[in-house]
């Protein structure tokens, strides 16, 4: 195992820049997976990702390296297993890596949508709701830079319907 | 790693970690807070140029997003903004998220599952789940079940009992036997939705025979219109009824459907009239050993003198608990097993001289144990006899036992499993006093404490193509404490009883964490003691002639149900409670938004004056600004409890001051002899005649 070469595949984003990557490594992401399996023996054949720029995908190469050795979801994952998935936490490396920007952590919820990485997906969605979680509608509003558009009554009311539900 | 290496780790790291933590906070200035405000993550740092990126998420991700929430959380963001707003009251999977927080819920991965072994099995969607959710609780709020099917038992009452979540499991008693037998009679009312729909079809052909049926049809819409099924008698118990016969006869059994687990205990003669206790882990579908247990067969540790022993049973995951009450000669005996491996992991006997009456599990790793303590009285005169009445005190308590979680135990193949450890005392909590009077035949009144389901950490798995979708959270419900007192008959019909709730977070505060030094010390020290008056605020005791509740059941995370039967009118109310914190919450916001203010007390019905028995009504003009009282049917307590201090008790028991809740009533015209509940039904046990026996399953 250890002699065989590493078979590599190659990704081009929509800044068009090619990365030549480890297929262990492109395989996390089941939406590349399938395409590596649809062009079969086409080597050299870039993949393109038009979705995903060269930045995103760097950050990206660099957290499906590190998990390249885990096992993959099952395809057929179905809401249970993500249920499953969903109660626990964040890894402490996951915590560090997704020390980025708003402009890239978003990036990266958005592209690991589109590359369909299970995993990643929930460490950007769980991150999301961390920053939500504890803050009070204000400063969820100044965080994400959202206008309020209810009126003060109009607030007001929906703060006493749902204020049984708040302690 | 030992407890002992872990703890020693923890001293080292503490000792090296400790000068640059004190250079550290040498260099902070006096002015600053003690804890050093934490530095933002660059994503908490709002984008420079304004742009809002939670809203490039499409709503697939956002759900995502927002299912991670907690309750208060998620409240919260509904008032963020608008378009927030809308996403969170329209999203299934949101809405799903939130009213399972709200009801204390957690949801079943399994029932989102596709069943491998059935291509035709479609799970249901989370749309379909949030309604048919949303709809129980409000049926069971009003309650309104949305059918009742009666059932015809096809064989006489016998001794034993048990029922979980749909699963009512009773001994076919032989004539002229004192014992169980050999033969267990299976009713399994969760194959009543499957029958339904195969009936709804037979609906359009048969309509003019007598009708065994009746269903209330709700849908969607949330119509109404009673519907009288039609059927062949007998259909219906023949689907959800099945038998077996086992070799040998049953002493006692226990059930947990969710794991398809059924376990039975074995009474056998050994050598010197002694006896051994088994108990089978078997499969409730098919009644093989269980393919999860390692051992077929657990054997209770001690040998026993007596052939009779009363067993009350616990499952919770991989535990088994039994309790084994002695008669005088030895002393009560609680042992827990992990039935998946055989491991005999926890004993626990009462010390002094007391009784286990009871128990159920507070956490996986926890018990509450009712129980009756014998003291000499201080100031007695020992004359001749050690065991005259009169120079004994009794007193009863509530007794919290913790030992170290089944998976803090690695066992490894081939070598023998370590020995049980002794559960430790972790706390005393005090009930009231009772007037105590052996030689006037007043004995100390005994106790059993229940709550049901136990608090389960893992998922049901049963059956497969449904198992139930909504489970308890293992944190939540409330625990009942009864207390049957010896009848007296110059001052009641029937003997007194008292009934007393607590909520499970009350008592799970005094629990030490699951890996606690404490549970691992041979000699503990003694367990702090709580006073009644402690407590008292946070439980409520009601009595003293609250009916008897049902052997099994009658209380299902927060509610309670109970029957109450009137003599002079021959009908029985159906009380139902519920303690449920938040559900009580809601009720009296809504109350105050609505200005809905108590009215005075009017003239109530034999049953709701039973009530009131036990309330203290303040006058009217102390009532103001109070919500209590009914509105639309829901019965709503915030006053305290006050049992006057008359025997059988011996000091005034004033309660209740910080646990409200409601009840909702329903009334039958007959004589209603028991009642056990789930999440999802209440069964109503009735004799029709002196040989015929029924229950009306009502599904919510």
């Amino acid at each position: 195992m250890a002699d065989k070469p590493k078979q590599t595949v190659i990704l081009q984003t929509s800044d068009d820049e090619q990365f030549t990557v480890e297929k262990a490594v492109a395989e996390r992401s089941a939406m590349i997976k399938s395409m590596m399996e649809d062009l079969g023996d086409q080597e050299g054949m870039p993949i393109p990702l038009p979705n995903v720029s060269s930045s995103v995908l760097t950050k990206i190469l660099e957290y499906c390296d590190h998990h390249k050795n885990e096992p993959l979801p099952a395809p057929d994952a179905s809401d249970a297993d993500d249920s499953r998935r969903r109660t626990s936490e964040i890894g402490e490396w996951d915590a560090r890596w997704i020390q980025v920007d708003q402009e890239m952590l978003f990036e990266i919820i958005l592209a690991a949508n589109y590359l369909d990485i299970k995993p990643l997906l929930d460490v950007g969605c769980k991150t999301v709701a961390n920053m939500i979680k504890g803050k009070t509608p204000e400063e969820i509003r100044k965080l994400f830079n959202i206008t309020n558009d209810f009126t003060p009554e109009e607030e007001e009311q929906i703060r006493k319907e749902n204020e049984w539900a708040e302690e | 790693m030992s407890m002992l290496d872990r703890l020693r780790m923890r001293a080292a790291s503490f000792s090296s970690s400790t000068p640059s933590a004190s250079s550290s906070s040498a260099a902070s200035s006096p002015g600053q807070s003690y804890r050093q405000p934490r530095t933002p993550e660059p994503y908490e740092i709002p984008d420079p140029q304004g742009r809002t990126w939670l809203f490039a998420l499409p709503d697939e991700l956002l759900e995502r997003v927002f299912v991670n929430l907690d309750r208060v959380s998620l409240t919260r963001c509904h008032r963020v903004c608008k378009r927030l707003m809308e996403l969170l009251s329209t999203s299934a999977p949101i809405n799903l998220h939130h009213t399972l927080q709200l009801s204390s819920l957690k949801l079943n991965p399994h029932a989102l599952s596709p069943v491998r072994t059935n291509p035709n099995h479609i799970p249901p969607s989370k749309a379909y789940l949030l309604n048919s959710l949303r709809e129980r609780l409000t049926r069971f709020k009003n309650f309104t079940p949305k059918n009742s099917t009666r059932i015809d038992f096809q064989e006489r009452e016998g001794r034993l009992y048990e029922y979980l979540e749909g699963v009512l499991l009773r001994n076919v008693p032989q004539p002229e036997m004192r014992e169980a037998g050999r033969e267990l009679a299976i009713y399994d009312l969760t194959k009543m939705g499957e029958w339904e729909d195969v009936q709804e079809s037979a609906e359009n052909k048969n309509t003019a025979q007598e009708s065994t049926l009746r269903y209330r049809a709700g849908n969607d819409e949330g119509e109404t219109d009673e519907h009288e099924e039609v059927l062949e008698e007998g259909e219906l118990v023949n689907d959800i009824r099945r038998t077996h016969k086992f070799g040998f006869n049953m002493h006692d059994f226990a059930v947990d459907p969710g794991q398809d687990l059924f376990v039975l205990a074995e009474s056998r003669r050994g050598s010197r009239r002694q006896y051994t206790l088994h108990l089978h882990l078997l499969t409730l579908s098919t009644f093989e050993p269980h393919p999860l247990a390692a051992k077929p067969v657990l054997e209770w540790p001690v040998r026993l003198p007596h052939k009779v022993s009363t067993l009350g049973f616990q499952i919770c995951d991989d535990g088994l608990f039994v309790l084994r009450n002695s008669g005088a000669a030895m002393k009560d005996h609680l042992c827990g097993w992990q039935w998946t491996t055989g491991r005999l992991a926890v004993t626990v006997k009462p010390g002094g001289v007391s009784t286990f009456e009871s128990f159920v599990l507070l956490s996986p790793s926890s018990f509450i144990i009712p129980s009756v303590a014998t003291r000499l009285r201080p100031d007695s005169l020992i004359q001749d006899n050690l065991a005259d009445a009169r120079d004994l005190v009794f007193s009863h308590h509530l007794l919290l036992y913790a030992f170290p979680p089944f998976s803090s135990v690695p066992l490894k193949e081939g070598e023998p499993h370590p020995p049980p450890h002794n559960a430790i005392q972790v706390a005393v909590i005090d009930l009231p006093q009772f007037h105590i009077d052996i030689e006037g035949e007043l004995p100390p009144p005994r106790m059993t404490v229940r709550t049901d389901p136990p608090p389960r950490y893992t998922f049901p798995t049963h059956p497969p193509e449904m198992p139930q979708p909504f489970l308890p959270d293992p944190e939540s419900g409330t625990i009942i404490v009864e207390f049957y007192c010896q009848p007296m008959n110059e001052l009641f019909g029937r003997p007194p009883h008292y009934v007393m709730f607590a909520l499970k977070k009350t008592f799970l505060a005094y629990l030490p964490a699951p890996a606690s030094p404490l549970l691992f010390q041979a000699f503990p020290r003694p367990a702090p003691v709580l006073s009644w008056d402690t407590i008292a605020p946070k439980v409520r005791m009601i009595g003293p002639d609250e009916p008897s509740p049902s052997w099994v059941c009658y209380i299902y995370q927060n509610r309670y149900v109970v029957p109450y039967y009137d003599e002079a009118t021959q009908e029985s109310t159906v009380r139902l409670y519920d303690f449920d914190p938040l559900r009580i919450r809601r009720e009296l916001f809504d109350r105050r938004q609505n200005n809905f203010f108590a009215a005075a007390p009017r003239s109530h019905s034999s049953i709701v004056r039973r009530l009131i028995f036990g309330l203290s009504m303040p006058p009217d003009d102390q009532r103001k600004g109070k919500h209590d009282g009914d509105r639309d049917g829901i019965h709503l307590v915030t006053e305290e409890t006050v049992l006057k201090s008359k025997i059988p008790l011996a000091q005034e028991v004033r309660s209740g001051r910080e646990m409200p809740f409601v009840y909702v009533e329903k009334t039958y015209t007959d004589e209603i002899d028991t009642v056990v509940m789930d999440g999802e039904r209440i069964v109503l046990f009735k004799s029709e005649s002196d040989v015929q026996e029924v229950m009306d399953v009502l599904e919510f």
